[in-house]
């Protein structure tokens, strides 16, 4: 068949285009290559810091669960177990094991084990009271220094004045290891510990709970609030100078850094209202005030796509602009007002800055228990071990932040699944 | 017969047109017989007739304004179109068929005026069976959409015509021998009438063929070649 | 012959305007009780337009105001006393696109009756909706579907559902902006088929852009041109033998 001109003309630059596309096609593979290698980067480098943070050195020791001694009043009350004997009895054990004699050498042996071991004694007799007065292996957490010489952070080979542990620690602990006393496992510190100065003991339960509080402050304000102002702006405002204005703020307050809502939760909540501070409450109302914009504009977007013609038929059949809105409108957007939400809920998650202007530093070992208590929220402990110099605060720090970025993904995973599940076909 | 249509109103406009075209066609049947039955015959009374034909003029102008009005309003397609569009031309031929009957009628009120033997016409006798019986076959033909039966009408046709053909030539073989009076002149006008609406109810017949299968019949409408 | 024939709507030198710019032009026209109503015309004539004028969907649009007079059953409508929403359960609305609730088909027609308090029992609603749904040919096809969504219907099946929803709210008027323009052949002849049986209890107006469909309809016709109402009479009149040249050149095809 002859050809037309146009045929001509297309097959003869056929080859050029063709080239250019699959240059194209290369350069994007390569793009998407190097983000691959920077993103396996970070992950790797992120999960070989923290992974061992979830993990700790424990040590088993055979302890004599003398129940006078232990438990003077009987009743297995803490007040008791307070007033018992539990850490002499276990320096007692650890001091038998090494036979250590000289006051140095018991003065290293003592320091070997961390400093929580009577609390984690006390505990296991509350769990297994049928034992008492009988020898039991009980698995003690070592002191972080001991630790960090099982991680190999601290070396034989340095200098011992250089060194956190002694020749005679360090004696002590190949012995309890060539004994087989040492054990690696998952560390419970980390997730049901709380603020501690002792590394061992340090784990992100308070801060989880303080965050866990925070974001439901900061929920429970700005998502009502926040979905009201979306459907009365876009269904019920008159569209005038005055609404145009107050649109142009929302979309620039959604741009300005978050440190300023932390400025003005202290001048206006803390200062001006007296409000205490490093509380839940006075968080989550500056998370709120921060997040407000997110939700307003994603709410407006979802209100914007339901069609029309939803509208047309509630109104044909007599609904008044009102039960339009609440009985078909909203309900339609609700899906896309929640992934806004979530959205804008797992940034507040990560905030720091804005936290830390309301003082929510405080060190603080007790977990709220309630939103006037005196919390912290999880970015700001990771903040505040980041500053510590012991080995293990850096690897719990990187712990820390792997939950954190899991809680984020999750959170982000979540607002897409919703959006698929609810899109609806009108 | 055919499907219903979904809108039950374009049923009743066709059952509408086909009541007019029966009606149209049982009076036009009715009068030709009453006509052929009555023909030799004096004492029956014909000329009270002729005021029925008006009826069939006033039926063909309804048939044309309900046709045109179907097409305006149902724009009717395939089978439903051939109905429509063939109803007003045998409406037309209805007519005149009418029409031939009343001017038989006329023409015997001639005859009985200017004191003509009516038995004369009795010679008319087979030809009058033959165009009574295509008339009944077409009409029928007609209401139940039969195309094998019009077929037979249409072929039927040339029967009566060579039938003419003989009353024709007997009659005028008597003009030349004993020489021609009224009579016999109004005998071969009222033949030729009754010839003529034969050839009208082949023409029916054809459209009831096109009705059915969508074309004309082809083949040369049979006629006798020698012209009486 | 026709001189008894009801009037429920009248309208008198209605006029409306977009802004600035005249849309409808001066019209008066009178539409028969329960029986069909065409308006046809070419795009862009304004009959959309005017009929949404009856039953003040227009009142949704920013910048669009009406002038002139429209009566419904002896009341003006657009008297500022008057609650646009008792209005709108009187004058039902079918739209174009078939646009049921995402809701099911209960729902769907449940929705009129409920808001408006029709029903004092649940088995009065169920059977307002079951004489919604035969009323509008949808009874069989749907009886064991009524917790199905409705948008799981097909278009011809949805646009009854509309209808279903519609009559449910017992109007005396059912305004029909093209119903069936987004329909097959086949769930449009089941529409038309449906408006007749309609036609018995409600006043039907229906814009339509195919002429053929307000020829098959309709008792009354309306032809629309560049917002002015050209001639309004019997549609078989109008098909056959129109008075005015202007509708006649429409009618034969001679202009868009």
């Amino acid at each position: 068949m002859a050809r037309t001109r146009t045929e001509e003309i297309v097959i003869s630059g056929l080859n050029l285009r063709q080239k250019k596309e699959r240059n194209y096609k290369y350069l994007g593979m390569f793009a998407i290559a190097i983000s691959m290698a920077f993103l396996l980067v970070l992950l790797i480098s992120i999960a070989s810091k923290g992974i061992p943070g979830f993990f700790q050195y424990y040590a088993t020791l055979e302890i004599e669960l003398n129940k006078e001694r232990l438990d003077p009043r009987g009743d297995l009350s803490d007040q008791s177990l307070f007033e018992g004997e539990a850490k002499q009895i276990i320096n007692e054990a650890i001091l038998q094991f090494t036979q250590a004699n000289t006051r140095n050498e018991k003065k290293a042996a003592r320091k070997l084990l961390s400093n929580g071991s009577d609390t984690r004694l006390s505990e296991y007799i509350k769990n297994n009271k049928d034992k008492l007065n009988t020898k039991q292996l009980v698995r003690f957490v070592l002191d972080d220094d001991a630790d960090s010489y099982f991680r190999g952070f601290i070396k034989k080979d340095t200098p011992e004045k250089q060194r956190r542990l002694n020749d005679i620690q360090i004696e002590y602990l190949d012995k309890m290891k060539n004994e087989g006393l040492i054990s690696y496992g998952v560390s419970d510190y980390l997730f049901f510990g709380s603020a501690s100065r002792n590394a061992e003991m340090a784990g992100i339960k308070g801060a989880a709970i303080g965050s866990a509080l925070t974001l439901f402050v900061c929920f429970i304000i700005a998502f009502p609030i926040g979905v009201a102002t979306a459907v009365y702006l876009e269904e019920f405002a008159p569209k005038n100078k005055f609404t145009e204005l107050i649109e142009i703020n929302i979309n620039n307050l959604a741009a300005v850094p978050s440190v300023v809502f932390g400025i003005l939760g202290l001048a206006i909540f803390i200062k001006l209202f007296g409000m205490p501070r490093s509380i839940p409450l006075v968080g989550g109302l500056v998370l709120a005030l921060m997040t407000l914009p997110t939700i307003i504009i994603s709410s407006r977007a979802a209100i914007k796509a339901v069609p029309p013609s939803i509208r047309d038929g509630a109104l044909g059949v007599g609904a008044s602009k009102m039960q339009t809105t609440m009985h078909h409108v909203v309900p339609l957007a609700i899906p896309g007002m929640l992934t806004g939400t979530i959205i804008g809920m797992a940034q507040a998650l990560g905030e720091t800055a804005p936290l830390l202007m309301i003082g929510m530093v405080a060190f603080i070992v007790d977990i709220p228990g309630g939103v006037t208590d005196p919390g912290t929220v999880l970015p700001v402990q990771i903040f505040m071990w980041a500053d510590f110099a012991e080995r293990m605060f850096v690897q719990k720090t990187s712990a820390a932040i792997i939950v954190l970025l899991i809680f984020l993904m999750l959170m982000n995973g979540g607002a897409v699944w919703l959006r698929r599940k609810l899109e609806r076909r009108w | 017969m055919t499907q219903e249509h979904i809108h039950t109103a374009f049923d009743e406009d066709l059952d509408q047109l086909d009541k007019l075209i029966a009606t149209m066609g049982n009076l036009a049947l009715s009068q030709f017989i009453a006509v052929i039955d009555g023909l030799a015959d004096e004492s029956v009374e014909l000329e009270s007739l002729i005021v029925n034909d008006t009826k069939i003029d006033e039926l063909e102008t309804e048939i044309y304004n309900k046709t045109v009005e179907i097409i305006a309003i149902r724009s009717p397609q395939a089978n439903d179109l051939r109905r429509i569009i063939t109803a007003p031309k045998i409406a037309s031929f209805l007519e005149r068929i009418g029409d031939y009957s009343k001017n038989i009628i006329k023409r015997r009120s001639m005859m009985i005026v200017e004191d003509s033997e009516l038995t004369i016409l009795k010679k008319l006798d087979g030809i009058s069976e033959i165009a009574r019986e295509l008339l009944v076959d077409v009409l029928d033909s007609l209401s139940r959409l039969d195309a094998r039966k019009s077929k037979m009408v249409w072929e039927g046709d040339i029967e009566l015509d060579a039938q003419h053909s003989i009353v024709y030539k007997k009659i005028y073989k008597r003009m030349v021998e004993k020489g021609s009076s009224a009579a016999e002149i109004n005998a071969l006008f009222i033949a030729k009438n009754i010839e003529r609406i034969g050839d009208y109810c082949t023409s029916i017949a054809e459209q009831v063929y096109f009705i059915v299968n969508g074309e004309m019949l082809d083949e040369k409408r049979p006629k006798l070649d020698n012209i009486p | 012959m026709e001189d008894n024939i009801e009037t429920i709507v009248n309208c008198s030198n209605v006029s409306v305007f977009y802004g600035d710019n005249k849309a409808i032009n001066n019209i008066t026209i009178s539409i028969d009780k329960k029986s069909i109503t065409a308006f046809i015309g070419p795009s862009g004539c304004g009959k959309s337009t005017f009929l949404r004028t009856i039953n003040r969907m227009n009142d949704t649009i920013d910048g669009c105001r009406m002038e002139g007079t429209i009566l419904v059953d002896g009341q003006n409508i657009y008297d500022p006393s008057i609650d646009v929403v008792p209005l709108r359960a009187k004058i039902g609305m079918v739209f174009q696109k078939p646009n049921p609730f995402p809701k099911t088909i209960y729902e769907n027609v449940a929705y009129g009756p409920r808001i408006h308090g029709l029903a004092s029992s649940k088995s009065e609603l169920d059977d307002i909706v079951e004489k919604a749904l035969k009323g509008a040919g949808l009874w069989n096809e749907a009886k064991d579907r009524l917790n199905e969504s409705g948008t799981g219907l097909s278009g011809g099946q949805q646009q009854r559902l509309c209808i279903a929803r519609t009559i449910a709210v017992e109007p005396q008027i059912i305004l029909m902006d093209e119903p069936c323009s987004a329909l097959d052949p086949i769930a449009t002849s089941k529409i038309e088929e449906l408006m007749a049986d309609l036609a018995n209890n409600y006043t039907i107006i229906i814009v339509t852009h195919s002429m053929q469909q307000a020829a098959r309809v309709s008792e009354k016709t309306a032809y629309f041109h560049l917002g002015n109402l050209i001639e309004y009479g019997n549609t078989k009149e109008i098909f056959v033998r129109p008075k005015d040249p202007q509708t006649e050149a429409y009618i034969s095809g001679k202009i868009g």
